[in-house]
């Protein structure tokens, strides 16, 4: 047993009271504050927890901040646009009310004055001003947006630049929308109407025959058509030889671009004549004759080219694929309707059912030679040829301008009826194109060349639009002075056409007009054209297309803002449950057990109480006080 | 008889001085530091009567301390350990809380700065969110720097504390030598005196000392005691007491040494006191350092990024930004971050400056290599193996490529192949630029056939004009590859859109026509060719380029690093010294020597030292400290709100029939505003050059190619109208980068020059769907006032790991470190309650040997008081023997 001595007893008795002070104080503390980690010494581990869920909590508190603001922003918005759609319905409306015949002039009156009114209110939503700052101008939210320039246009004064506010960790949304995108960016349906007459139109010279294989294809860079350089020509699949430098082929390259340079290639009949012939009923025998492969042989039935001819048509039963033989007064003709190359072969063994002076079927040379159609190039425009090589297949660079129609027939009278062109053929050609001979027409769009159009209306001189019946055949037979309807065009035929007369009508859509001007167009319309039924028709039908665009326009813009607001507000409940997870995390570092902390305290206490009793009692125990 | 009574008086003596030694004991029962007395006795010597030896009493032997020497020695050691412990604690304790308490820490102050910018960026156009901005980046500055404050607080607090620390040691020492001396005489007073006393007191004066100092004690025989402190210094040897004392360091004035001083010769004990208060505060000292390094750093991070990317942005009246805080590297805070050593006997001053701070670029990376410029053909060097590696990788040697007339072994085609043949082991790949080459000026005139080929091919023309020779060179396109451009006056370029040589012969004839550049009526027969230059991207967004080999510069490549590597600073201070020949930096944390150099100049650690003027002398020394005053220089410079350039300098308007919007050209990034030219040889500059304005304006204009489709767009220079660089390809599938431009041609005469890459310092891509006629324009942002677009980009810089080599974010950095600091602290806090009870536990033992019981001393008492009365007795009875006697005489 220890010695104990007296001031350590007291020493041992005053360091356990104040331990147990000190640590009845930290809980007190702890039980006032509630917070089990006070400072990070109090746990580092958890404390660097801490800092980290703190930290994201406050990042995503500040990206709620972040979403209400760009709500605000976008509901604000969404308020002007939903104005500004109101604006333009109720244009559209009296667009409608204003395309009557009965309206006077009062009337007429009274709704420019409206719509002029509507007009204003339009520009003053673009001019949206709320706490001082233009929000339809982009960045230069200091700068009125839309105004009118010196020349009376509307113009977009503002910048394109979007504001983008943080949501969510890595999303961004757009806090506002330009008026150029809004208001300066419609689709409208204005359209410049061109008409013209003749067409432009350039045939490659044909081959003489050529050895087989020798003849040049359309290469990368080697055809330019209105400036467009064509890509290499590819097998037309039928020809038995030189199958990419033929007409079919050539004029498969050329199409391919058609979209690009508006010309159309149309491959004529391939042709061969043979010259200087004689015919026999010898025999021609296996090798002697070839023609695209097929070797004719066999005698023919008459010392003529009609013999000859109809061995060739009926050799093997079905004759030469593709190719037809006859009698071109008294010669022999080779005619590949589809434009194939039609090539020639001879063994050179001496043969004696037939020779000709172009084409030695006796002599004692193999011949293998090739003949290559022609292509035609049409355009209602001028059409220019270029590139490194266009003698390859057959045509000269330069430029080939509209020949005139050489008859007397006009188009006239040319406007919109009906109803007002559709989004469909804003941007078509039309073309009209007389027969050979010259009594009947049809119709072609240039995006379908090659169907003659039907469905259309007519009618005739002295009839009227309601007598108009549809055409449900092509041709079409002329009548001087008919009237067409076609897609809601309007034209008078008249006068007397020549073979391959044309007309054109070309609809090029003027884009991205704003809806200011769609406003002030139908303003002027009304007060412009309110007695001339069929100028007012189309130019009110116009407005109200582009604001049906401009509707939609604004549709799209709010639709598009009404999805940003509810990718924010989804992004707000994502953001709040994390929050309210952090706070439980942090909740769960930092945060004291209440309960267990206080029966701690109680048990400290009654400790302290303990240590107090215990220095006192040992203070009475001295021996001295028994001496 | 006589015997008895002397027997008796010894008695009484004995229990006497018993008494004594307990009423000793008694008195000093609470008394610091007494130890116990006993009083020992022994049996006098017998006296021989007759043959018997009968005892003659007894007498004291000596009056010891009862003390347990080795108890008292660890005694010593467990308070040295305690008080350095305690003082750590106390230190660590008050800087925990200034780190983490939200009213003084910088976390809470700095997500109110970056909430404050975002809520600025969310609404830049009205002042309110600026004046709020501005209000938290002027809190947090003083936030930071009251931080420093507080800890400079402390270690000054630390510096008061060992002044006096040391004065009470040397009040110690002194008083340990006289009681050394004192001690000794007492000792050789003899035997009745005893210096018991005088031991306690010296005990508890070591004590107090161990508890300043760390000590080392060796007993002598004649009862003094030697203290040696530090690595075996003397503090106390017998009679002399040596001496210590503070003073400041001579390669860092900051900061107070321990000195001590023996005999004469001085020696610098500061990191060697093992513990003690003294050695405690130096231990806090090197908690507080680097904690303040830590701020520094985080400060100067602030500082430089923030700065940086204010300077690209444009402010509410549309002036390019400036410094938003004060600029880390002012020749002030330059010359402050290096401390000459006090001894040095040169004149020179240095100074540091922090490196740019580069923000994380994930790439892909891209490498514009140099063009050649017009050479005589056969002169191109070809790559051989060796002279150039990518990513490590030794490319192969260059192999004609199929398409150049002269060295197409060292074409920029060949080169890209060579590249390519590695890209699966180097991760990059090589593009041959557009091959461009700039005649000059035409003077008309015709060509006859070998007057002027290119790439092997006569050009014959009658050169009437532009168009004519244009349209005769162009006819050989096929073939040579080459397309010739003019602008409509006479200024010719050659254009070899895939990047084959483009090669040029004259003969001796002299026509008429020549370009100023290509001179081909002198008469002399040129055979010349151009090499392209070719470009290298990252196939992957994080592969860096690293580019090396023995002459990258055969391919027109330079050796480098993109991006660069820049370490991060340290929290560590750094040590320059010079030895007459080399300069030698060590970095201190760490003791690695970071740089040998002949020449003053070191980049290391995100900083660079230089000299800033004079000449260092053999033996100089400097200590550097990049971080230590960054957090109490930071200050905020911009003073309005309207001056926070939130808004992006450039803006792209798209022009009304567009199909594309100008949501389908973006600003992707603001480079360098400086107005100084970001790529060299660059002859439009850097875009930035006057105030306001875009130098010049570009314009970005569609075209369709040849096959039709709006692939091809023009960048032109709205200033003069012309086209910048060649004609560019759109690719629909992805945004495309406009800027940098390479195979830019340099009009200067005299030329022909090499191509030059344009960088105005900023980029835009486009994306989308164009249309031929699709016309864009970049200009100024003017009038922007509510763009936010560089406000996203400080934003960004938050959550950007900028510190620590890219791996630490600034409040990641400061986080950390307030965790470092809690760690700390509660380690030391439970260290020294650990040692705070082995204290008490040692304390404890002694006191059981030494302290005093005062029930004991009762007992004793009552033993010694009957023993004296027994020895009364004796007396008495030897009184009565004797009375006996004279009775029995008399009668």
């Amino acid at each position: 047993m220890p010695r104990i001595s007296t001031p350590l007893m007291f020493q041992n008795s005053l360091n356990a009271l104040l331990d147990q002070q000190t640590r009845l104080s930290e809980t007190q503390l702890k039980i006032s504050s509630g917070k089990r980690v006070e400072t990070p010494a109090d746990d580092p581990v958890g404390s660097s927890r801490l800092l980290n869920l703190k930290q994201q909590k406050e990042d995503t508190q500040q990206l709620q901040s972040n979403i209400d603001t760009a709500l605000n922003d976008l509901s604000n918005e969404e308020v002007y646009l939903h104005n500004m759609q109101r604006q333009i319905s109720s244009a559209k409306q009296l667009a409608l009310r204003a395309n009557n015949d009965t309206l006077t002039s009062q009337d007429r009156q009274s709704i420019k004055t409206e719509l002029e009114n509507i007009l204003k209110s339009m520009t003053d939503i673009a001019n949206a001003r709320p706490n001082g700052q233009y929000i339809f101008a982009g960045a230069k939210t200091q700068t009125k947006p839309v105004d009118l320039d010196l020349n009376g246009n509307y113009v977009y004064l503002g910048d394109e630049i979007q504001r983008q506010i943080q949501v969510g960790s890595s999303i961004f949304i757009e806090a506002n929308d330009t008026a150029k995108s809004a208001f300066f960016q419609v689709a409208t349906h204005d359209i410049n109407v061109s008409q013209s007459s003749g067409e432009a139109s350039v045939t490659s010279a044909a081959t003489a025959l050529a050895n087989a294989g020798s003849l040049n294809a359309i290469t990368n860079g080697a055809l330019h058509v209105n400036g467009i350089s064509l890509d290499a020509a590819v097998s037309d699949g039928v020809s038995t030889t030189d199958s990419t430098a033929s007409a079919i082929a050539t004029a498969a390259a050329i199409n391919a671009y058609s979209d690009k340079h508006n010309v159309i290639a149309s491959v004529n009949a391939t042709q061969f004549d043979f010259a200087g012939g004689t015919y026999t009923t010898n025999a021609l025998a296996a090798g002697d004759f070839t023609i695209n492969g097929v070797q004719i042989i066999g005698s023919p039935v008459s010392t003529d080219a009609a013999g000859l001819a109809a061995l060739i048509n009926n050799v093997g039963g079905t004759g030469v694929p593709g190719v037809t033989a006859s009698d071109n007064g008294g010669q022999l003709r080779l005619t590949a309707s589809d434009g194939r190359n039609i090539q020639l072969q001879t063994d050179g063994v001496t043969a004696s059912g037939a020779n000709f002076a172009n084409f030695n079927l006796n002599g004692a040379l193999a011949l293998d030679q090739v003949q290559r159609g022609t292509v035609t190039l049409s355009d209602h425009q001028a059409i220019t040829i270029a590139g490194s090589q266009p003698a390859n297949v057959g045509f000269v660079a330069n430029t080939y301008n509209v020949t005139a129609n050489a008859g007397t027939a006009m188009l006239g009278n040319l406007y919109f009826v009906e109803k007002p062109p559709s989004t469909a053929n804003n941007n078509e050609v039309y073309l009209i194109k007389f027969d050979n001979p010259p009594t009947t027409f049809q119709v072609f769009k240039e995006s379908d060349p090659t169907t003659p159009m039907t469905g259309f209306k007519t009618y005739s001189q002295g009839q009227n639009l309601s007598d108009a019946v549809q055409v449900t055949t092509s041709p079409v037979t002329y009548t001087a002075g008919d009237t067409l309807v076609v897609e809601g065009m309007h034209f008078t035929l008249s006068g007397t056409p020549s073979a391959n007369d044309s007309f054109t009508i070309a609809l090029e859509p003027v884009e991205s007009r704003d809806i200011f001007t769609a406003v002030q167009n139908l303003i002027d319309s009304v007060s412009q054209y309110g007695t001339q039924p069929s100028r007012r028709d189309y130019n009110i039908g116009l407005a109200v297309i582009n604001l049906d665009n401009s509707l939609e326009r604004v549709s799209v813009i709010r639709s598009n803002v009404g999805a940003r607001m509810q990718v924010s507000e989804n992004q707000q409940k994502t953001n709040d449950e994390f929050i309210f997870l952090a706070t439980k995390g942090i909740s769960a570092i930092e945060d004291l057990d209440i309960t267990s902390a206080i029966s701690q305290l109680v048990q400290q206490k009654l400790s302290f109480e303990a240590a107090q009793r215990s220095l006192v009692q040992i203070q009475r125990l001295s021996l001295f006080d028994f001496l | 008889m006589s015997n008895l009574l002397n027997l008796g008086v010894s008695g009484i003596k004995a229990q006497q001085s018993l008494l004594n030694t307990v009423s000793h004991n008694i008195a000093n029962a609470s008394t610091e530091g007494y130890s116990r007395q006993v009083t020992e006795l022994q049996p006098k010597t017998p006296v021989q009567i007759g043959n018997v030896l009968i005892g003659s009493g007894v007498q004291t032997a000596a009056t010891k301390r009862v003390v347990d020497a080795l108890q008292i020695k660890l005694h010593r050691d467990n308070k040295t350990n305690t008080e350095s412990l305690s003082i750590q604690e106390d230190f660590l304790l008050r800087i925990n809380n200034l780190v983490a308490d939200a009213e003084t820490g910088l976390s809470q102050a700095y997500s109110s700065f970056s909430q404050a910018l975002q809520a600025a960026s969310n609404n830049p156009g009205t002042s309110e969110t600026r004046t709020t901005l501005l209000a938290e980046s002027e809190k947090m500055v003083k936030r930071l720097n009251t931080l420093d404050e507080r800890f400079n607080l402390q270690l000054r607090d630390i510096s008061d504390q060992m002044r006096s620390v040391t004065t009470r040691i040397n009040d110690i020492a002194n008083s340990l030598a006289k009681l050394n001396v004192d001690i000794i005489n007492t000792a050789n007073q003899g035997q009745f005196t005893n210096p018991n006393d005088l031991l306690d007191q010296r005990d508890t004066l070591l004590l107090e000392l161990s508890g300043l100092i760390g000590t080392t004690t060796v007993e002598q025989g004649d009862s003094s005691i030697n203290v040696f402190i530090g690595n075996g210094q003397n503090l106390v040897v017998g009679g002399t007491a040596g001496k210590i004392q503070t003073q400041n360091n001579p390669d860092d004035p900051s900061k107070l040494d321990v000195i001590a001083v023996t005999q004469g010769s001085t020696f610098t004990i500061t990191d060697v006191m093992n513990g003690g208060r003294l050695g405690g505060l130096i231990q806090a000292r090197n908690i507080i350092d680097p904690t303040r390094a830590t701020l520094g750093r985080v400060a100067l991070t602030m500082g430089m990024t923030m700065n940086a990317q204010h300077k690209l942005g444009v402010d509410l009246s549309g002036n390019l930004g400036e410094n938003y805080f004060n600029d880390p590297n002012s020749i002030t805070s330059q010359l402050n971050r290096v401390i000459p050593g006090g001894f040095n006997q040169g004149t020179a001053i240095f100074g540091v400056a922090i490196n740019e701070i580069p923000r994380p670029d994930p790439g892909p990376y891209k490498v514009f290599g140099q063009a050649s410029t017009m050479v005589n053909v056969g002169t191109l060097s070809q790559l051989n193996v060796g002279e150039l590696t990518i990513n490590g990788q030794t490319i192969g040697a260059s192999l004609p490529d199929p398409v150049s007339t002269a060295d197409a072994n060292a074409s920029a085609l060949s080169f890209v192949a060579a590249i390519n043949g590695s890209v699966g082991l180097t991760g990059v790949s090589a593009k041959a630029e557009i091959n461009s080459l700039y005649l000059g000026s035409f003077t008309t005139g015709a060509f006859i056939a070998g007057e002027f080929q290119i790439n092997g091919q006569n050009v014959i023309t009658t050169g009437v004009d532009e168009a004519t020779l244009l349209t005769d060179i162009n006819a050989l396109s096929d073939v040579t590859g080459v397309k010739a451009i003019g602008d409509g006056n006479l200024n010719i370029t050659l254009v070899a859109k895939d990047g084959r040589n483009i090669q040029l012969t004259s003969n001796t004839n002299t026509p008429a026509a020549t370009f100023t550049h290509f001179d081909t009526n002198n008469g002399t027969a040129f055979n010349q060719v151009q090499r392209a230059a070719i470009s290298i991207t990252s196939i992957n967004p994080g592969t860096k380029i690293v580019i090396g080999g023995g002459a990258p510069s055969e391919v027109g490549l330079s050796a480098g690093t993109t991006p660069p590597d820049v370490p991060s600073l340290t929290d560590s201070d750094y040590s320059l010294s010079y030895d007459g020949t080399n300069y030698t930096l060590t970095r201190l944390s760490d003791q690695t020597i970071v740089g040998t150099s002949t020449t003053p100049l070191f980049n290391v650690d995100g900083f660079t030292l230089m000299l800033n003027n004079g000449t260092a002398l053999a033996g100089d020394k400097f200590t550097i400290r990049p971080t230590q005053s960054a957090s109490k220089e930071f200050a905020l410079q911009v003073k309005s709100g309207g001056k926070i350039a939130l808004a992006s300098p450039i803006t792209v308007q798209s022009d009304t029939p567009n199909t594309l919007t100008g949501n389908n050209v973006r600003r992707v990034g603001i480079i360098n505003t400086s107005g100084l030219p970001v790529a060299t040889n660059t002859v439009l500059g850097n875009a930035f050059q006057t105030q306001q304005k875009l130098s010049p304006p570009i314009q970005i204009q569609f075209y369709n190619d040849e096959k039709g489709n709006p692939t091809v767009y023009k960048v032109f220079d709205l200033n003069t109208g012309k086209q910048i660089g060649p004609d560019q390809t759109f690719d629909p599938t992805k945004d495309n980068e406009v800027f940098p431009i390479s195979s830019v041609v340099d009009p200067t005469p005299p030329g022909p020059n090499p191509t030059v890459v344009y960088d105005p310092g900023y980029r835009v891509t486009i994306g989308g769907a164009p249309k031929a006629g699709d016309k864009f324009i970049v200009s100024y942002n003017t009038d922007g006032k509510s763009d936010s677009d560089n406000a996203k980009e400080m934003i960004k810089m938050k959550d950007e790991k900028l510190l620590a080599n890219g791996t630490e974010t600034i409040l990641g950095t400061y986080n950390g470190l307030v965790t470092t600091i809690g760690s700390q602290t509660q380690s030391a806090q439970s260290n020294k309650d650990a040692a705070i009870s082995l204290e008490r536990q040692s304390e404890a033992r002694i006191q059981s040997l030494s302290g005093v019981n005062l029930d004991e001393e009762a007992a004793k008492l009552i033993r010694f008081q009957q023993a004296f009365r027994a020895a009364a007795q004796v007396i008495a009875a030897g009184s009565t023997l004797f009375d006996s006697i004279i009775s029995a005489v008399r009668g």
